[in-house]
């Protein structure tokens, strides 16, 4: 992907935007800035504000307080049809009464645009849905009507494409397969994609930059890496991925844990919350350097991959991801616990 | 041979006493529909009695006299432009009808439907109050109101905006507000229960792909609630074609429709042969009515 130049205005800004329904404050003062051709993901649980955020970006709603912006222009209070916004919706949206070809063109004609005709047929090639252009949504399997719906947003080449939970009702193996069609399909239009999901899976695979959401707040906006290697907030580390939270305080560039304590990583200091991934935690002899005394709890074998629960002086459970053939004796077997260079994360309550 | 086999007397049973108990059923459209039918039908091709009644003896003259009309003194024939007029101002009147029951109809049941669930049972309550009034006693009420003395000559004139009472009473206008009023629940219901399974998304998808409101209501809503269009128009179209009571009592004498005319000719006219044939004709008229609305949704759903 190209870097945007300067004097790009980004695809979408969102500016301290505020929403209420009645006494319910379902985002609170949402700053965000998506860059142009990138895929973007809202994640979060469901009721943090990440479908609020996305509608108001289509202009279904209004914030109640803040600006949106789409290409640099102010369209706060431009309703959805004025806006080069295009949404593929959860349930689809089809319309039930039209063909398939007369779904996809329904945008352009709207639009009044005169390739209406060519650009259909295109958009139908592109989601590989060429046979099926006069058959009704309802005559379709799921996969199909998404991919309908995917062409029918895409085909007035809008700035935008926002696509609100749009694999959540397809099963697993279909999911996997419109995942890797999502990122084909905005690969090759380079419209900028925001995508909404719960599934941090999804998120981490797809997208190019990530934003968790959680209580109508953004905590963390970076590429996937970088949600996940280096989570800001005691959230984001457990709802992305698994992750173990110790308490500990930082004396003289070493963090003091229960079992021992290991070099601090750089900046920390007092008493701090840290996380640390699963798969960057190895066992040691007992009683190596810079390692916690532990002792095993249980073992789960995951085909795969083992994890080992081990159990700190203070009760603590801290999981250790190891290679499948790893033993690491019977529970109650005494261990160090090692974490690797620089995978120890300090997180922002 | 073997999936389409004799049926089994289990089976012969069933279907017999499938017969029978929708006996009753049956027994009675036999008798309440197509009796009456037969005797419209058979009396349509009678000679009329000196008085009233009929004369059993085959005659078309009662078919002829529903076009032409033959002079007493010389047997010219003229056409019956009195009966075409009669007939066409029905039509004209109950297409009427049908379309401003419509207008008025799709934004109280969108409003209906678009309230909370458990209000709506309320307001489909309030839009069908009047069907459990006589409609004898709801007639006169419009009367009351439209007359020239009435409610709302009364108020426009002491508002100043009228000097002198507007004539709405007799007139087809009256006879058209009387219809609406009288049929605008039929139109309602079945509306409201299209707009209800009506998915709000889709109205969301219409806009985002541009549509203004106005195409979104003609391109996705109209479209998508058709079967209630379709049902409703039926509902309301059929029943004041042969509206009676209300063009009797707010058209005055002289704006007839064809219900009117047909009890005239059962009752003064002393003409059953001929009312039978107008019944006849009114019946076809509604027919096709039925077919050309049905062609036109079922196209729909085929395509």
């Amino acid at each position: 992907m190209t870097e945007p130049g300067h004097s790009d205005p980004p695809a979408v800004e969102v500016v301290r935007a505020g929403k209420r329904y009645g006494s319910v404050d379902a985002l609170l003062g949402v700053d965000l800035t998506i860059a142009r051709g990138t895929f973007f993901t809202l994640l979060g649980p469901s009721g943090c504000g990440k479908t609020t955020l996305l509608r108001l970006v289509a202009g279904f709603e209004a914030p109640s307080s803040g600006i949106v912006r789409i290409g640099g222009i102010d369209v706060t209070g431009r309703p959805p049809h004025r806006r080069s916004v295009n949404t593929v919706f959860q349930s689809y949206a089809l319309f039930p009464h039209l063909t398939v070809a007369q779904n996809v063109a329904f945008g352009l004609e709207m639009l009044g645009r005169a390739d209406a005709r060519d650009r259909t047929r295109e958009m139908l090639a592109l989601v590989r849905l060429d046979g099926f252009a006069d058959r009704r949504p309802a005559q379709l399997s799921g996969g199909q009507q998404q991919r309908v719906a995917l062409a029918r947003a895409l085909a007035p080449s809008p700035e935008v494409l926002l696509l609100d939970e749009p694999l959540s009702a397809l099963d697993l193996k279909l999911r996997r397969e419109m995942q890797r069609e999502l990122k084909r399909l905005q690969h090759e239009t380079g419209i900028t994609f925001v995508f909404v999901t719960h599934d941090q899976e999804e998120a981490l695979t797809m997208s190019d930059r990530i934003a968790v959401m959680e209580g109508g707040r953004v905590l963390q906006v970076g590429p996937p890496r970088e949600i996940y290697d280096a989570p800001a907030t005691r959230f984001v580390a457990g709802f992305i991925g698994e992750s173990n939270v110790l308490a500990g305080e930082v004396r003289e560039g070493r963090v003091h844990l229960p079992g021992g304590s290991v070099p601090a990583p750089d900046g920390a200091a007092g008493p701090v919350t840290l996380a640390i991934r699963p798969e960057r935690v190895t066992l040691a002899a007992s009683g190596a350097p810079d390692t916690l005394a532990a002792v095993l709890a249980t073992t789960i074998y995951q085909g795969a991959d083992l994890t080992a629960h081990l159990r700190l002086p203070d009760g603590t459970e801290i999981a250790a991801r190891l290679p499948a053939d790893a033993a690491p004796g019977p529970p109650g077997t005494p261990h160090g616990v090692a974490f690797a260079p620089g995978a120890l994360r300090v997180l922002a309550e | 041979m073997t999936d389409r086999a004799a049926p089994t007397p289990a089976e012969r049973s069933g279907a017999r006493s499938g017969w029978l108990l929708s006996a009753p059923a049956l027994l009675l459209l036999a008798i309440g529909a197509t009796g009456p039918l037969l005797v419209i039908v058979v009396y349509a091709f009678l000679e009329k009695g000196s008085y009233s009644g009929v004369q059993w003896a085959f005659s078309t003259e009662a078919w002829f006299q529903v076009l032409f009309e033959r002079d007493i003194f010389d047997d010219t024939v003229t056409l019956a432009d009195a009966h075409l007029t009669i007939l066409w101002r029905s039509v004209k009147l109950s297409l009427a009808t049908t379309a401003l029951a419509f207008l008025l109809g799709l934004p109280t049941a969108w409003f209906i439907a678009t309230r909370p669930p458990e209000c709506r049972a309320v307001w489909l309550f309030l839009v069908t109050i009047p069907f459990w009034t006589n409609l004898l006693i709801r007639t006169f009420a419009i009367m009351e109101v439209i007359r020239n003395g009435g409610i709302l000559n009364s108020a426009l004139m002491g508002l100043g905006l009228i000097e002198t009472p507007i004539q709405i009473l007799y007139t087809d206008a009256a006879v058209l507000i009387g219809m609406v009023y009288v049929y605008l629940p039929l139109m309602v219901l079945p509306l409201y229960a299209a707009v209800e399974r009506f998915d709000m998304r889709l109205l969301e998808a219409a806009h985002d792909l541009y549509a203004s409101r106005w195409q979104a209501l003609r391109r996705v809503v109209l479209p998508v609630i058709r079967p209630g269009i379709v049902a409703g128009s039926i509902l309301v179209f059929v029943p004041s074609l042969g509206a009676y009571v209300t063009p009797r009592l707010l058209g005055g004498g002289k704006n007839m429709m064809i219900g009117n005319f047909i009890e005239l000719q059962f009752g003064q006219g002393r003409n059953w042969p001929l009312g039978a044939a107008l019944s006849l004709i009114l019946l076809l008229v509604v027919l096709c009515a039925l077919v050309l609305l049905t062609r036109l949704t079922q196209r729909e759903a085929e395509e």
